[in-house]
């Protein structure tokens, strides 16, 4: 009897869960193994490929001076994409520790939240209409090219170079740092910071041997996302570099769209996920301890 | 002694210094793109005078509207769907153990970890297959056939949606004590019930939460939508995305700031909709906690 109710139970926990698991399944999981099969055949004709497989997209991948010359090279830009990142993630993580400690560090609930709500605010907003903003600021015809003017300085070109294409990556990655950041901090334990304190250890040591390991989480997690949201950006690049900074997204969504060359795209789909995972896996290495 | 709280004092002000600093740099280029779009001159390097021309025009751009009518389409139609769907998730997750219950959850995860460029070129090259055999099962050929447009996005949009408000459906379902819903079952009531009067009105927060979550995302997106929309589907994040690869007009600030401005008020709503929730709950508990009494 109860077997039989247990197995009725069973079935209908699965029938709750079946359409939700069925169709993310088939939207993402399906979809990302053609990409694969796909980086393994043969371009066809606009935009699709023969089903003959051929190592081809991952040898056109390793060349040193593809015959797109406009990329100086795909490796080139997997490299840069991956140095960037890691770049911008040590920046946000710099910027954002300070700035989650000191909203942990409030005693008025009201300021906490209203701090909170600060830093959810642009993590809520359309990534679209910051990076546009970022743009528009550091314009050729923009409000800081203006104000550079009105102080008598000489107008600068700040779009189109890597540099603006770098701040960009840390100020749309900045909210994505800091609330596991604070939810890190939020539940570690002050008094191993007080202990650690009294017994004479100095700010530097407290910091690195107190609060560091305390709130590690935050930072692993923290470190990840930002890691894989700037490895993969497209709209970056594109609106700030101009064509002129490119990242591996620009390359493959060329190949995608205007290239046409379907499994160069895969290809090259396949090692930026690769390079993710990478990312992904030295984190949790540096969570469990492995890596200081 | 004095030293010591010196130090404190200089190490207090530096970290109100440096967040501060990180704030300013997170909201100046928002805040001057708001300011901006009020401004009367073409070009953004200096202020002339104060204006609402540019978003007087906003109403008059029939293809701007024509977006915003796309864009609204989408996100009422896959907000419902997917907060039905991440519902039904999260009772068939949250405290039931099966076989492949990890994998299930990593699955489900996919839309949250999956780089947006990476989910995009892969439903694109998804949808290319299966629409390219739909057409051929149907016999449809070139003037007649089914292409990429708004069932497109429809689905993707479903998708990723499902997948984030399940995140905050599930929170507010594990908070929620199993000997509610058991205690109602005992008393006779259905599944069905149970669900709409105990289960649902104690998670209500979580699923407003979820929902608003969903349509934001919907009315946001760019990246994945860039990869599945077609001909006369334009959302309004690719409508000005077109516009400013073209050129920086006034009238994109304006725009910019309204979708801002949105985010900002379903923000607070969700923000205000949970205080409030959770307030009513406690006071429910509060009250069958003094009847115990």
């Amino acid at each position: 009897m109860t077997a039989l109710l247990e197995r009725r139970e069973r079935r209908r926990l699965l029938t709750l869960r079946l359409p939700g698991v069925a169709l993310i399944a088939a939207l993402y999981l399906l979809p990302m193994a053609l990409v694969v099969a796909y980086s393994f055949l043969e371009p066809g004709r606009a935009g699709s490929v023969q089903w003959r497989p051929t190592l081809d997209a991952y040898r056109e991948l390793l060349r040193p001076d593809p015959r797109a010359n406009l990329y100086n090279g795909y490796v080139t830009l997997l490299v840069r994409s991956a140095w960037w990142s890691s770049l911008a993630t040590v920046v946000t993580l710099a910027i954002s520790l300070p700035l989650a400690t000191f909203i942990a560090g409030r005693r008025s609930v009201l300021a906490k939240n209203a701090l909170l709500v600060a830093v959810v605010i642009p993590f809520w907003t359309s990534m679209l209409v910051r990076i546009y903003a970022m743009r528009f600021l550091f314009a050729n015809g923009g409000p800081v090219n203006g104000w550079l003017e009105a102080l008598g300085m000489e107008r600068r070109v700040f779009l189109n170079t890597p540099g603006i294409v770098f701040a960009g990556l840390v100020y749309t990655a900045l909210p994505f740092m800091v609330l596991p950041l604070y939810a890190a901090i939020e539940r570690a334990d002050r008094d191993v910071l007080n202990a650690a304190r009294d017994l004479g250890a100095n700010p530097i040591q407290v910091f690195f041997t107190a609060f560091v390991p305390l709130v590690r989480v935050g930072i692993v997690t923290g470190c990840m996302l930002v890691f894989v949201l700037s490895v993969s950006q497209y709209l970056v690049p594109t609106l700030l570099g101009g064509g002129k900074a490119n990242m591996i997204a620009n390359v493959i969504e060329n190949q995608f769209n205007e290239s046409q060359n379907w499994p160069l795209g895969s290809a090259i789909s396949v090692s930026l996920v690769v390079l993710s995972l990478v990312g992904t896996w030295w984190s949790v290495r540096f969570d469990r301890g492995l890596v200081r | 002694m004095t030293t010591a709280r010196t130090r404190r004092l200089v190490a207090g002000w530096s970290l109100g210094t440096s967040s501060t600093l990180a704030l300013v740099v997170l909201y100046a280029p928002v805040v001057v793109l708001v300011v901006f779009s009020f401004n009367s001159a073409r070009t953004g390097s200096r202020w002339e005078s104060f204006t609402l021309d540019w978003y007087r025009g906003i109403p008059e751009d029939r293809q701007l509207m024509r977006a915003i009518v796309n864009s609204a389409w989408v996100a009422l139609i896959a907000t419902p769907v997917a907060t039905v769907l991440a519902v039904m998730l999260a009772l068939g997750l949250e405290g039931s153990r099966f076989r492949g219950k990890r994998t299930t959850e990593q699955v489900l995860n996919l839309p949250i970890v999956a780089p947006e460029i990476i989910t995009g070129v892969s439903l694109l090259a998804a949808f290319a297959l299966a629409l390219r055999g739909l057409n051929d099962l149907l016999g449809r050929g070139n003037a007649d056939a089914i292409r990429f447009g708004k069932p497109t996005i429809l689905l993707a949009h479903i998708a990723f949606d499902t997948a984030f408000a399940t995140l905050i459906v599930r929170a507010s379902l594990r908070n929620l004590d199993p000997a509610m819903a058991e205690a109602s079952l005992d008393l006779g009531a259905t599944r069905w019930q149970t669900f709409w009067k105990v289960t649902l009105p104690a998670i209500r927060p979580g699923v407003l939460g979820g929902a608003l979550m969903a349509f934001t995302l919907s009315i946001d997106n760019f990246v994945i939508t860039f990869f599945v929309t077609g001909p006369g589907s334009t959302t309004l994040p690719i409508e000005i995305y077109a516009r400013l690869r073209r050129t920086i007009s006034p009238s994109i600030n304006a725009v910019a700031t309204l979708i801002f401005a949105a985010s900002v008020l379903v923000l607070g709503g969700a923000l205000v909709a949970q205080a409030v929730g959770s307030r009513v709950n406690r006071r429910t508990l509060g009250a069958t906690k003094d009847k115990e009494n």
